[in-house]
This record gives C-alpha cells, sequence and structure tokens, in this order.
C-alpha cells in the first residue's frame, strides 16, 4: 500500500514534469496567412439572420438613389475626383449660405473615407462610407500669411483637396499659388469653407486653430455632398489641375 | 494556482540543478514529454471600421470581400481545425458605414463577442463619439479592451481598459499588450477629454517585461494602433519592433496596410520580431501558427514558412 502510494506519487510528479517543461518557440513551423475571404464561399446564416434587422433599417434610408456619375470617383494624390466632390460640394453649398463669395476650400486626404465611388448611380449610403464624419462646415476669414501656411501643410502631405486654388509642388513645397487665378497676396483676406474638423487644427492644420472669424453654418458636410450630387443629377467630375507636382 | 505553478517551476528548477533532472530526462517516461508541441494559431483584424457586410458587387477593387457573416463562418472553421485559438483585433472597429452613424458601434461589439474575440485594442476612430460613446457600447463587447500608454485614470474608462490580458492555451501562456497613437491632433479635443498619452515604447517595453519576467508568458504580442511605417521620426510598429525587447509579435492597424507577409525585424538585442498587419475593413484574416516544443537547449535556428492565401489586389 505505501509503495502504491508512492509510485502513484513519482507518477503524478512525472506528469507533473511534463506540465511544466519550459517551452520554447522553434520557429521551425510558424507560419503565416493572409486570409481573404471572399473566394472561400463561406457564410454563416446565424450571423446574416442576426444582421438582418438591423441591416432593413438601414437600407431604407441608405439605398435611396440620389444621383449618378459618369466616370469612377478616385481618391486619389495629388488631385483625384473623389476629393474634388467634396471640395466642390463645399463651395457649392458656402455660396449660397454665406453673405461673402467663397474663395478657397480645403480639406483633408484623410477625411476621403473610401478608395472610389465606381460609375454608374450614387446612393446615400455611398455618401455616408465617402464621409462617415459629422464634422460641420465652417467658414473662415484668413489672411493670405495663414492661408500661405495651410497650403504649404497640403503640399508636405502630397496634396489635398482643393477648390479655388492651383499650385505647383516642388520639394514638398507649394510654389506659384494661384488664388481665383491671381497670384497669393500674403496682406489679402480670403474666406475658407472647410470643416470643423481641419478648422480644430485637425492633421495638423494647427495655424487655423482658435481662429477668430470662424462662422459655422450649421451644416454637415456629408449634408452638402448629398445636396450637391442631388443638384447635378449626373456627375462628371474632372482632375483639372488644381495641384500639379514638378518633378 | 498562479503561485503554486511558480512553486512547481521553482522545484523543477531546484531539481535541475541537483542532476536529478537530467536522470529522468533521460528516463523512457521523459518520451511524454518531449511529445508534447503545442500550435497556437493567432487570428488577427484591425481597422475593421464598422465593414458589417461585404463589400457590394459594384465593381470597386474590393467587391465580394469581406463580411462579418462570412467572417464568423471562417473563424468557426479554423476553430474546428486547431485546438487554441487566439483572435485578436488592433482597432478601428468603429467608423466607415451607416451602421456606426446609426447604431453606434453595436452591431460591431455583439458580432465580434460571438466570433469569440479575446481581445482588442482602441484606435483613434473608435473615440468618433467620445469616450461615452465606448462606455455606451461596452456591455455588448465580450472582449476585453487592453491599452497600456493611455492613462485613463481620471476617465470613465478607468475600470474598462487594462493593460495586457494574458491567456493560457494549452500548456503556452500569452501575453497580450496593447498600444494606441496620439490622439492630438486624430481626435477632437472632447472626445478624449483627460486621456494622457504616454510614451508608446518605454510602456510597451515596461509592461512586456512584466509579462515575461513575472509572469512567464511564452509568447508576447502587442496589438498596435500605431501605424506600420512612416518617415521621419513618427512612432510606428516599425520602430517600435526595433526598439522592443521582449515582443515576438506585433499586430498593427492605423494605416490600412496590406502586407502581404509579416516583416520580420531585429529587436534591440537582435532577436527577430514579426510585424503584421492585414489591410482594413475586414477584406483579410491575418492567421500566424506559433509552434512550441519543450526546451531542449536554448539555441534554436528559426526557419519560417509563410503561406499565403488571397491575392494582393487590394
Amino acid at each position: 500500500m505505501k509503495f502504491q502510494h508512492s509510485f502513484l506519487t513519482l507518477i503524478t510528479w512525472f506528469l507533473l514534469q511534463a506540465c511544466n517543461t519550459q517551452y520554447v518557440q522553434t520557429g521551425k513551423q510558424t507560419s503565416s496567412t493572409r486570409i481573404q475571404y471572399d473566394s472561400l464561399k463561406l457564410y454563416d446564416s446565424t450571423a446574416h439572420y442576426f444582421i438582418a434587422p438591423y441591416k432593413k433599417q438601414l437600407d431604407a434610408q441608405m439605398n435611396v438613389v440620389i444621383g449618378s456619375t459618369q466616370t469612377t470617383l478616385l481618391k486619389e494624390r495629388p488631385e483625384g475626383t473623389l476629393g474634388n466632390l467634396i471640395v466642390d460640394a463645399a463651395v457649392w453649398y458656402a455660396t449660397k449660405n454665406y453673405p461673402k463669395p467663397i474663395d478657397v476650400s480645403v480639406m483633408n486626404y484623410g477625411g476621403i473615407r473610401i478608395p472610389s465611388i465606381a460609375a454608374g448611380n450614387i446612393t446615400v449610403g455611398k455618401i455616408y462610407e465617402l464621409m462617415p464624419f459629422d464634422n460641420m462646415l465652417d467658414v473662415l476669414e484668413i489672411n493670405g500669411t495663414t492661408l500661405n501656411e495651410l497650403l504649404q501643410l497640403v503640399a508636405a502631405n502630397g496634396g489635398w483637396p482643393l477648390a479655388g486654388v492651383q499650385f505647383t509642388i516642388s520639394n514638398n513645397k507649394a510654389v506659384d499659388i494661384m488664388i481665383g487665378g491671381e497670384l497669393l497676396q500674403l496682406n489679402k483676406t480670403y474666406t475658407l469653407i472647410t470643416s470643423d474638423y481641419i478648422a480644430n487644427g485637425g492633421d495638423n492644420a494647427v495655424m487655423l486653430k482658435n481662429y477668430s472669424k470662424r462662422t459655422g453654418l450649421n451644416y454637415k458636410l456629408r449634408d452638402a455632398i448629398l445636396e450637391y450630387v442631388k443638384s447635378a443629377g449626373q456627375l462628371n467630375m474632372q482632375n483639372n489641375g488644381r495641384i500639379t507636382v514638378k518633378p | 494556482m498562479e503561485e503554486l505553478q511558480l512553486n512547481r517551476r521553482r522545484f523543477i528548477k531546484t531539481a535541475a540543478s541537483f542532476g536529478a533532472f537530467g536522470l529522468l530526462a533521460n528516463s523512457p517516461l521523459s518520451v511524454f514529454a518531449r511529445k508534447q508541441s503545442t500550435t497556437i494559431t493567432v487570428l488577427h483584424t484591425n481597422d475593421w471600421h464598422s465593414r458589417i457586410e461585404a463589400f457590394p458587387m459594384d465593381g470597386s477593387n474590393a467587391q465580394g470581400l469581406g463580411g462579418a457573416a462570412a467572417r464568423v463562418a471562417l473563424i468557426e472553421k479554423i476553430r474546428t481545425e486547431s485546438e487554441h485559438v487566439l483572435l485578436l483585433d488592433a482597432g478601428d472597429i468603429f467608423q466607415g458605414t451607416p451602421y456606426f452613424n446609426f447604431f453606434g458601434g453595436e452591431l460591431e461589439y455583439k458580432l465580434m463577442s460571438q466570433m469569440g474575440y479575446d481581445a482588442a485594442t482602441l484606435g483613434n476612430h473608435d473615440f468618433d463619439n467620445g469616450i461615452e460613446g465606448i462606455i455606451k457600447q461596452l456591455p455588448h463587447a465580450s472582449f476585453e479592451f487592453i491599452n497600456c500608454n493611455y492613462d485613463v485614470s481620471q476617465t470613465p474608462l478607468a475600470k474598462h481598459i487594462k493593460p495586457y490580458k494574458i491567456l493560457k492555451k494549452g500548456n503556452i501562456k500569452i501575453g497580450v499588450l496593447g498600444i494606441g497613437i496620439e490622439l492630438a491632433g486624430l481626435v477632437p479635443d472632447a472626445n478624449y477629454k483627460g486621456i494622457v498619452y504616454n510614451d508608446p515604447v518605454a510602456n510597451a517595453n515596461k509592461v512586456a517585461a512584466q509579462l515575461k519576467n513575472q509572469h512567464k508568458c511564452d509568447l508576447i504580442i502587442c496589438l498596435s494602433h500605431l501605424g506600420y511605417k512612416y518617415g521621419g521620426d513618427k512612432i510606428s510598429d516599425v520602430k517600435l519592433a526595433e526598439q522592443s525587447e521582449h515582443i515576438d509579435l506585433i499586430i498593427g492597424g492605423h494605416t490600412h496596410t496590406f502586407l502581404p507577409q509579416p516583416d520580420r525585424i531585429k529587436n534591440k538585442i537582435g532577436k527577430e520580431v514579426m510585424v503584421n498587419q492585414v489591410g482594413w475593413a475586414g477584406i483579410h484574416l491575418g492567421r500566424i501558427d506559433y509552434t512550441f516544443e519543450p526546451l531542449k537547449n536554448k539555441d534554436f535556428q528559426a526557419n519560417t514558412t509563410i503561406i499565403n492565401i488571397g491575392s494582393n489586389k487590394c
């Protein structure tokens, strides 16, 4: 009996040893896989039914077609048609809702949230994907010096969506800056339409932060894009040399 | 339990120092111990951005890709094939489709809970509805949020964010820590009020050392929302890897980088760290399998097999 007990203890000890062996990652069989789950034809119907009631609520509003585009709109640098759509929509809305003429629009490249909108119909949902943030439109009256600083930031970032401006990027700097067809004047006042995100200094636009001559239009950038597309019916967006890069 | 295990280990070490370990290791029963290799399957996503449904069939590059229903099925399939699965996310779960605008992230957290996520870290867009926006959805998440370089102690997140999480899979102890990007300039001030950003490298190294030395983790994974790589001095996953000491794998996010295979980077003591990131929107699921074998000798050669499934078109 006593022998049996100690034998069991010994066995237990061996097992414990097995459990407490220090492990080492041999690396020999480390493998890495990136699985793209489209062609796998896997689908979980429980999850599908779980999503269904949410989807139904959204689809009723999101699948509404508000217009179309002749060409596939692209998010590109230094200039792209998707970015041009956003700034053009902002200028279009602000022109109607601000007492002074709008000179310039600047939005951040990172604010374009999808790589493209395919040629064809545009739905409400697609504009939500393009601009999911609830960013509001703000007009700032800024001097040429501040505008120049902002455009230097745009150039350093390789180009952001712009309207009312033309310039060349040379060695990461904005040169030959034209505003409304005239050379930028540092002491002149310009009206800028942008998002509250940028006006708050977002994406390092610190020169705009706490700028006093700022008017909130109390309107979402996304709603301006939605209304612009509705009003245009069919979009024919172009890249028209707002920013060029000097090789 | 923790203490008991430590005591056992100490006991074995003591036994070994008396030569008893060597004797027993050569006995027939030790074969039993040697055979026990363990494979840990690490599955990971980043920057899901509320992409609940697969991309629509509209001719765009990503058409038909992603979608929660497909991911649920894929993860379930992998779980039937692999015993020890870890499921992790590197942040930016929120924002990008009307699902977030209308439901605030509820569905994202619920689906990730159904998939059985173990842990996620916070990305900048997870703050798009403010700290309160996260708190509101947390009841829908059965997984934990980890971050060790945001001081959240003065915010309502204090009770909810842990610096790290330890998981035990088979005989293997895995430590997972979280690292977040500087929120100033990316997130409106009001949305992260009270959170203090601390140095990612110092904090990651501190927590990783704790996981290694104090908790004796066999594998240390860092969930990072710093971004893959930048020009200049900005801290990134690559820079963190170079300056790290105990981290084995950095699962990244933020820059939406599709790495065809993980980067292998030498850390500050010359050891290899893997850095991986699988794009965005749930188009890909990353999978890294680690095989652990009982320690025989300390010098081992690392050979790696990389398997790629899926095209690189995104």
